[in-house]
């Protein structure tokens, strides 16, 4: 399986490509872009954290 | 100072009992009523750790794809340590079922295995269900019938009851009413929505550890048993299992105990 790291070499960065490929925002269903650990979103701004592999796509009021 | 050995995480006592006894063999039910073909995209919604998308694993193949949401990080992490099942790969994924982190038409099929009944906002969630199902995609919501039907559950909620002043297993069975599922699945915007009832006896190998691991399985999912600490909850399950022994020893199985549930699949298309 083909995986991304994020730059910086994090391991809790760890994502694989075909989840980012379909992962979008849960709030305004934008597309989202790797920054790091974090995955944010190109429309409204809003990131979710990669947690142990993991995305937490939990809306931050909500976190 | 020696330090105490931790011991397993609610998490995975609930893999390593509630699921082992209890929810593979129902996700094999689920997954007779879903006839899974190769190469379909699954969304184990609630996954927990992920019991569901394991067994879809094999039947979506190895060119499908399954993602495992829930919003509890603790059981993913469970699920995602566990060796990976033959087929599909599983994608782990926190995220709230109303606000799913996925695109329009992104999954063929949606399993959702007694998650429904927790979640806060029930049409919105069937909402995005719906919305993420490809056109003719269906989703399947599996959900116990009433407490009615549950002696066993009946006589341990009913001692819960009286130690917390809540019967807090209620919540498991809350959504037992087939006609109330069908419109609230139907409202959601699916077609074709029927509900299937199916029974199926479960066995757990210890009676004498059931009610305290079955408790402690619960404090994932019941907010007025998480609230417990461990000796609160040894305390309850103590107290819970002298009062509804009786009633337990009526489903004696050798050393363990065997007792039947009812299911209702509601199936809906897209």
């Amino acid at each position: 399986m083909s995986e991304h790291t994020a730059a910086g070499g994090d391991a809790s960065a760890v994502i694989s490509a075909d989840l980012l490929a379909i992962l979008v925002c849960p709030v305004d269903k934008g597309d989202l872009r790797l920054e790091g650990p974090t995955l944010v979103c190109t429309g409204c701004g809003r990131n979710y954290p990669i947690e142990d592999g993991i995305p937490n796509m939990l809306v931050e009021d909500d976190r | 100072m020696r330090q105490p050995v931790p011991g397993p995480s609610p998490a995975e006592v609930y893999e390593d009992f509630l699921v082992r006894w209890q929810f593979r063999p129902w996700a094999a039910v689920l997954l007779a009523e879903a006839a899974l073909r190769p190469g379909e995209r699954v969304l184990d919604l609630a996954a927990g750790t992920g019991i569901v998308a394991r067994e879809a694993a094999p039947f979506a193949g190895s060119t499908g794809r399954i993602v495992a949401s829930d919003v509890n990080p603790a059981m993913l992490a469970v699920g995602r340590a566990l060796p990976a099942p033959a087929g599909a790969a599983i994608e782990w994924l926190e995220a709230d079922a109303a606000a799913l982190p996925l695109p329009d038409a992104a999954v063929d099929v949606v399993l959702c295995q007694q998650g429904l009944q927790y979640f806060p906002d029930k049409p919105a969630a069937l909402a995005e269900a719906r919305r993420v199902l490809a056109p003719g995609g269906r989703a399947l919501f599996a959900l116990w019938q009433g407490l009615e039907r549950h002696p066993m559950h009946a006589a341990l909620n009913e001692a819960v009851r009286r130690r917390l002043g809540v019967g807090a297993l209620a919540a498991i069975f809350a959504m037992g009413d087939p006609d109330g599922l069908r419109s609230l699945v139907d409202g959601a915007g699916f077609a074709d929505v029927r509900v299937v009832p199916r029974d199926l006896t479960v066995v757990f190998p210890s009676r004498a550890e059931f009610v305290r691991r079955a408790l402690a399985s619960m404090t994932q999912l019941l907010p007025e048993l998480g609230s417990l600490d461990a000796a609160g909850l040894a305390d309850l399950a103590r107290e819970v299992e002298a009062e509804a022994g009786a009633d337990l020893a009526a489903f004696a199985w050798g050393d363990g105990i065997a007792f039947p549930l009812a299911v209702n699949i509601a199936v809906g298309r897209a």
